[in-house]
């Protein structure tokens, strides 16, 4: 747990039938005030799905499901053909459970949901999961496939900043104008 | 250490009398009798450990300490909605507290 700015962070695991990681932030100490606003991450780390819980006093909860760029490249590509437990998508789960950090996995899940709102308020959005499938979801399982694994980390890696740098900081500077 | 226990207990008591007049309803992924029976389990077992800490038998409330954090985190996370009426971020950070303390008091381990 810590502590900054009056906001206090703490992580569990909820003995939960989804979810394997809870991140819960609470803007005050609720000992201590009868305002109490929080917000809490829960996580599945196996499939990268997760959701986010925003409670304000007195507020009903909001909740908005945060989603995998990679799984929605895919649903893009298949339509209605789509399987979450495709070939794709298991192998590429296969090498991230078996090689990318936890500190990659972590600013994966923080970009993901990001990158996701972003592309998908564009009208090229379609193009750009093509693009994502094609130059990323392919030529990495291609690679995984060929036991190549630290050049599709690389690609893996390489994207991430790149959509993050495309889609989420651009974005920051643009509603900071 | 007492009065943290027995403030959680307090707050469970309050959560497990309001969970026996909810809806017969799924809250987000926890049924009625779901919640029901973590607060039956959560009251019933956090209630001895003011006696074991009594007796140093500390051992008896770390060994169960991880069960009841993922019960109590997987309550809040399907209850924050009535955190209004049940208090369970406050139960959710009080329990956290007292792990620290149980930390501190098996020496850091």
């Amino acid at each position: 747990m810590s502590e900054k700015n009056d906001k206090i962070i703490k992580a569990s695991t909820p003995n939960s039938k989804n979810y394997d990681s809870k991140i819960d932030i609470y803007s005050k100490d609720p000992k201590k005030t009868t305002q109490k606003d929080s917000i809490h991450f829960v996580l599945n780390s196996d499939t990268g799905k997760g959701k986010i819980i925003t409670k304000n006093e007195g507020e009903k909860k909001q909740e908005t499901d945060t989603q995998c760029y990679l799984t929605t490249a895919c649903m893009k590509h298949y339509m209605e053909e789509f399987d979450d437990n495709c070939y794709y998508l298991d192998i590429l789960r296969w090498f991230r459970n078996q090689f990318v950090s936890k500190e990659d996995k972590m600013e994966y899940y923080e970009v993901a949901p990001k990158v996701v709102k972003t592309l998908d308020s564009r009208e090229d959005a379609y193009s750009i999961y093509q693009e994502i499938y094609y130059k990323v979801i392919q030529v990495c399982v291609r690679l995984i496939e060929y036991g190549r694994y630290a050049e599709a980390y690389k690609i893996y890696k390489n994207n991430v900043l790149d959509l993050q740098e495309k889609y989420v900081k651009k974005n920051i500077k643009n509603s900071t104008i | 250490m007492e009065n943290l226990i027995n403030h959680i207990i307090d707050k469970i008591k309050i959560a497990q009398e309001w969970s026996k007049n909810i809806n017969d309803d799924i809250y987000l992924e926890l049924s009625k009798d779901e919640i029901t029976n973590y607060f039956d389990k959560l009251y019933y077992n956090i209630s001895k450990w003011n006696t074991y800490y009594h007796n140093k038998e500390i051992y008896k409330i770390i060994s169960n300490y991880k069960e009841y954090e993922s019960i109590i985190s997987e309550l809040e996370l399907c209850l924050i909605d009535y955190d209004d009426i049940i208090s369970i971020t406050d139960i959710s950070l009080c329990y956290y507290e007292l792990g620290k303390k149980l930390t501190e008091l098996a020496g850091g381990k």
